[in-house]
């Protein structure tokens, strides 16, 4: 797309203006052609008058619609009013005694390339504001001084790209700067740092005035999530550039997961929903891709739904994307990885035909069973596959604490921990002491189970319905700590994370309730340990958005890691209190964590995906801020309606027009007429004949 | 500006003779005599007989004597002078006749001021010069139902009262019966004289017929053509936008719209109309005149007519 026209005139309702000028204007050259109304007059001779009708008539081939100038003015009047109708609205660009705010979308739906042929709509929009910019500055008849201007780019986060200045250089150069990013559209965030640099500061009075009223120029497809939530303040104004296509359609995958099988750790499967946001079902194959290479194909095309526009009643039009899901079946990956699924099918928007998600190589765990646990604890754990399980004393923890994260998972009875614990992942049986925010305050006796937080994963497969507790610890919980399960007055188990101490804490004696005589309790061990121990998240990876931050944890002697992006770039992050922290991440790929500890080299990687809702990228002609409307324009600039220029100007071509009707005399009368001149000195004449006239 | 065509107003037509013809009018016009070319061309004393001879005689010339001549005109002092024989040749005055011809078809009834007034009171002026000077006065109508109607041979001034109530009692109305009226008029011819035919000449059947009956006749001819302001400028007095034009006469409609090319081609029309009267006229030795009703009588009289010969 090239620059936008100095002058670009949008219609807000074009088409009645369309109807009423294409009834209304025949209709009125019809009347003309009727003509019935005829002044009846008499004169001497209707002789030269039908000789004259049969001359013009023989020289003028339409002469039934003769120029007529009220005809001409009744025409231009319809026009002008026809024009009203439409709505017309003019881009002057010049609004700018005001500051301009250029804010471009750059989530993942503007990586969109329905505008133009191998240009995203972040490319045309970045081409448009650059436009704008010029026009901005362009000077002309009515330039004034323009007024700062700011750039800010916006997706999960806003970002100024530029501050108010008055370069249009500047501007420029930081228009080019913007880069697409997969995340989400927020524009939250854009709009309170617009709002933050348009206040102006008074050092004087040592406040801030009122804020300027800015100009909003906003490039987006207008899918942004938490338009309802903001509102266009007062001096305000929003000009809304719809960047994209609204008949554009696309369909992605919308979520992926894999698991490891609970019996064979080497096998791995792999899970996508696929999301349709086209009117009509999309067939597509899917590959599955394992560190490069295609490892399972769908053995025929997968058949997405169509997207429904079904009406609810009440509540208007409510848009329903069709979904589709797909399991492939299990393949051998032993070893760690990215697997990624791939949709054998362009479209507008090639972000989302690709989700990755990165596993762990299946982990033995290191346990520790610490202290005088019960035996029907000790004898579950023990039955957990792990790489080795020590049963350590109270003496001999406190000995260790200092490596403690040599063990993954730490079994305990409340009295064999330290007043401080070490960092860790804890599974206590009885409440601790070194765990803050548990608030132990006496004991309850007789308990049932209230309510249990069913999808916590710790949870997952257990029955707590029978569970009786004889006699348990009440504690009063801090609101950081999560309940898990809720007995009638207090927690029995809760979740408690204390910077690097991770402990799941059942307030009880397993020996003190009927829980060891349950499948649940078995079921509730290996859960903890497995959680603790983050064997699920080996297992069942769970994917990462743009927007987030991915952090590993790494061991104490660990200083630093290197972080590898999807586009090739890699940065070393110093290690942080055991904790490697990248981000927030932009782009959707693979982002790979290397470092070396005294296992050897170590690899983590994560895989991040373009946002969700992201793939409907059907753009929006007409957003809603808060409670106000605000339609696209279609060009650049501010719009000064038009209609009440075409209004007035009807209304003198009425005057006009009347004046006319009531003159009718454009038909001159004969020069000198009412000269007296002597015959033969120069008589006034009819045709050749002198007429002796006073 | 004018509005006739919106009003179409009757003018005032004239009750008593004076209105005809004021007083300040008639002493103006009593000193005009009406000249005949026809007569002032060379006519020798002798050669035709006339009723009032040796009254007014008046020299002209002379000429050598030829056989035949009368005696008693040779002039014997050039005969005692040159030894040679000549004639004196004395202007004959004939009695003229003057007979004006009034058409009062509808479409003469019609315009501001009115064709037909504007015709009743120049043939009041000009019978009374006529009347004035002892010439033969004959007014005669056409138009009207019932063809021609006459009042023939007025002499003397003190007929002129019952010449101004014959025009006063003309009546308009009627198709007209132009070449009919011609043929009787010509047939009817007494003596040579001025012959005026006072009309509008828009005249459906044509005039070429009529006047050719009584063109090249002894009479001395003079078509007036009257026209009315409104038919010579229409849109000047009103006529703009659409209309539906009624013949006065025929009651033929025509529907107009008075656009500037349709009226510019009726004036080309009309301009055609008269100049085809004008030729027609010019080839028959007819004098032919168009008149805008508007026209003040006594400059029409005292400055037009004299200085086309009809009066001195």
């Amino acid at each position: 797309m090239s620059a936008a026209p100095l002058v670009a005139i949008t219609w807000i309702t074009p088409l009645t203006g369309i109807v009423t000028a294409s009834v209304l204007v025949p209709l009125l050259v019809a009347l003309y052609f009727l003509k019935l109304r005829r002044k009846p007059a008499a004169v001497p001779s209707t002789l030269l008058w039908k000789r004259s009708v049969e001359d013009m008539r023989a020289n003028t081939p339409f002469q039934r619609l003769r120029p007529s100038l009220l005809l001409f003015l009744q025409l231009g009047l319809l026009g002008f009013v026809a024009f009203a109708l439409m709505q017309p609205r003019v881009d002057l660009g010049l609004s700018l005694d005001g500051r301009t705010v250029i804010m471009i979308d750059t989530s993942a739906s503007m990586g969109a390339t329905d505008l133009a042929e191998g240009k995203t709509r972040l490319d045309v929009a970045k081409e448009q504001a650059k436009a704008r910019v010029e026009q901005l500055f362009a000077g002309g008849l009515f330039s004034a001084l323009p007024g700062e201007t700011m750039v800010i780019a916006f997706s999960d986060a806003a970002k100024v790209v530029q501050p108010f200045t008055r370069s249009s250089g500047d501007l420029m150069r930081a228009i080019d700067r913007i880069e697409q990013t997969d995340g989400a559209s927020r524009i939250g965030d854009a709009l309170a740092l617009a709002r933050a640099f348009a206040t102006v500061m008074d050092p004087e009075s040592q406040g801030a005035t009122p804020t300027e009223g800015a100009t909003l120029e906003l490039w987006s497809d207008g899918r942004i999530e938490d338009l309802e939530s903001e509102s266009v303040r007062p001096g305000e104004s929003l000009v809304y550039h719809v960047t994209g296509r609204a008949d554009a359609a696309n369909a992605g995958i919308e979520g992926i997961a894999a698991e490891r099988s609970a019996t064979d750790p080497g096998l791995m499967q792999v899970f996508v929903t696929l999301r349709n946001d086209a009117p009509e079902p999309v067939e597509t194959d899917l590959e599955l891709v394992v560190e490069g290479s295609v490892r399972s194909v769908t053995p025929k095309p997968v058949r997405i739904p169509a997207a429904e526009t079904a009406a609810k009643p009440g509540e208007g039009p409510a848009y329903r994307p069709g979904y589709e899901r797909f399991t492939f079946p299990p393949l051998v990956q032993p070893r760690a990885g990215v697997m990624a699924v791939r949709i054998a099918r362009a479209d507008a928007l090639a972000a989302d035909n690709r989700a990755e998600i990165a596993v762990a190589a299946p982990r033995r765990l290191r346990i520790a069973v610490v202290g005088n646990v019960d035996f029907a604890t000790a004898n579950v754990v023990r039955a957990i596959p792990a790489e080795k399980i020590e049963t350590l004393s109270a003496q001999e923890f406190a000995e260790r604490a200092a490596k403690a994260d040599q063990f993954d998972v730490i079994v305990a009875s409340p009295g064999a921990l330290p007043a401080v614990l070490p960092a860790g992942r804890y599974l206590c049986l009885g409440v601790p002491a070194g765990v803050e925010g548990l608030n132990p305050y006496g004991t309850k006796e007789g308990l049932a189970v209230r309510a249990q937080k069913a999808s916590h994963p710790l949870l997952r497969a257990v029955n707590l319905d029978d569970l009786f507790v004889a006699k348990a610890t009440a504690i009063a919980p801090a609101s950081d700590v999560e309940a898990i399960v809720e007995g009638p007055d207090s927690p029995l188990a809760v979740v408690a994370r204390r910077g690097p101490v991770t402990a799941v804490v059942v307030a009880f004696d397993p020996l003190d309730s009927n829980w060891p005589f349950q499948r649940g309790f078995v079921t509730f061990l290996a859960n903890a340990v497995e959680w603790l121990g983050g064997l699920d998240q080996a297992a069942v990876q769970e994917e990462h958005r743009p927007g987030e931050t991915l952090s590993v944890r790494v061991t104490a002697s660990v200083r630093e890691a290197t972080v590898t992006a999807p586009d090739g770039t890699r940065a070393v992050i110093p290690s942080r209190e055991g904790t490697v922290t990248y981000g927030p991440v932009t782009r959707a790929g693979t982002y790979r964590f290397t470092w070396a500890d005294d296992r050897g080299e170590q690899l983590r990687a994560f895989a991040v995906n373009p946002a969700a809702g992201e793939g409907h990228i059907a753009a929006l002609p007409e957003i809603e801020v808060g409670t106000e409307r605000v339609a696209a324009s279609g060009g650049a600039g501010t719009l000064s309606d038009l209609w009440p220029y075409a209004l007035a100007a009807a209304l003198l071509l009425l005057v006009v027009e009347w004046w006319a009707y009531h003159r009718r005399h454009w038909v001159r009368p004969a020069a000198g007429a009412r000269v007296v001149r002597p015959i033969g000195a120069g008589e006034s004449r009819v045709g050749g004949a002198p007429i002796i006239r006073a | 500006m004018s509005l006739f065509f919106q009003n179409q107003p009757k003018g005032a037509r004239p009750q008593r003779v004076d209105d005809l013809l004021g007083n300040e009018l008639m002493a103006r016009i009593g000193r005009l005599d009406l000249v005949s070319r026809k007569i002032f061309s060379g006519k020798l004393q002798g050669e035709r007989r006339s009723k009032r001879r040796g009254q007014s005689v008046e020299f002209a010339d002379f000429r050598p004597y030829v056989h035949g001549d009368d005696l008693r005109f040779i002039d014997w002092n050039i005969f005692g002078r040159l030894d040679r024989l000549f004639l004196k040749i004395f202007l004959e005055e004939e009695d003229l006749s003057l007979v004006i011809a009034i058409d009062t078809s509808a479409s003469m009834d019609w315009g501001d001021p009115n064709k037909l007034v504007f015709a009743q009171r120049l043939a009041m002026a000009l019978g009374y010069i006529g009347l004035v000077n002892h010439n033969r006065v004959t007014l005669a109508s056409f138009g009207e139902e019932g063809g021609l109607r006459k009042l023939a041979n007025l002499r003397g001034r003190r007929r002129t009262s019952e010449m101004g109530r014959w025009l006063l009692d003309l009546k308009p109305g009627g198709r007209g019966t132009f070449e009919e009226s011609m043929k009787s008029l010509a047939l009817a011819r007494q003596g040579r004289g001025v012959m005026l035919v006072i009309s509008d000449f828009l005249l459906k059947e044509g005039y070429e017929k009529g006047l050719r009956y009584v063109a090249g006749r002894g009479y001395d001819l003079w078509c007036v053509q009257t026209l009315a302001p409104q038919e010579i400028d229409p849109t000047a007095h009103g006529l703009a936008g659409d209309w539906r034009l009624t013949d006065v006469e025929d009651r033929d409609e025509a529907e107009v719209t008075a656009s500037p090319g349709l009226v510019e081609q009726y004036r080309a029309n009309l301009g055609a109309w008269c100049a085809q009267l004008r030729d027609f006229a010019v080839r028959r030795s007819i004098m032919h005149m168009v008149v805008d009703t508007s026209t003040d009588i006594d400059v029409l009289l005292l400055e037009y007519l004299r200085r086309r010969g009809l009066l001195r």
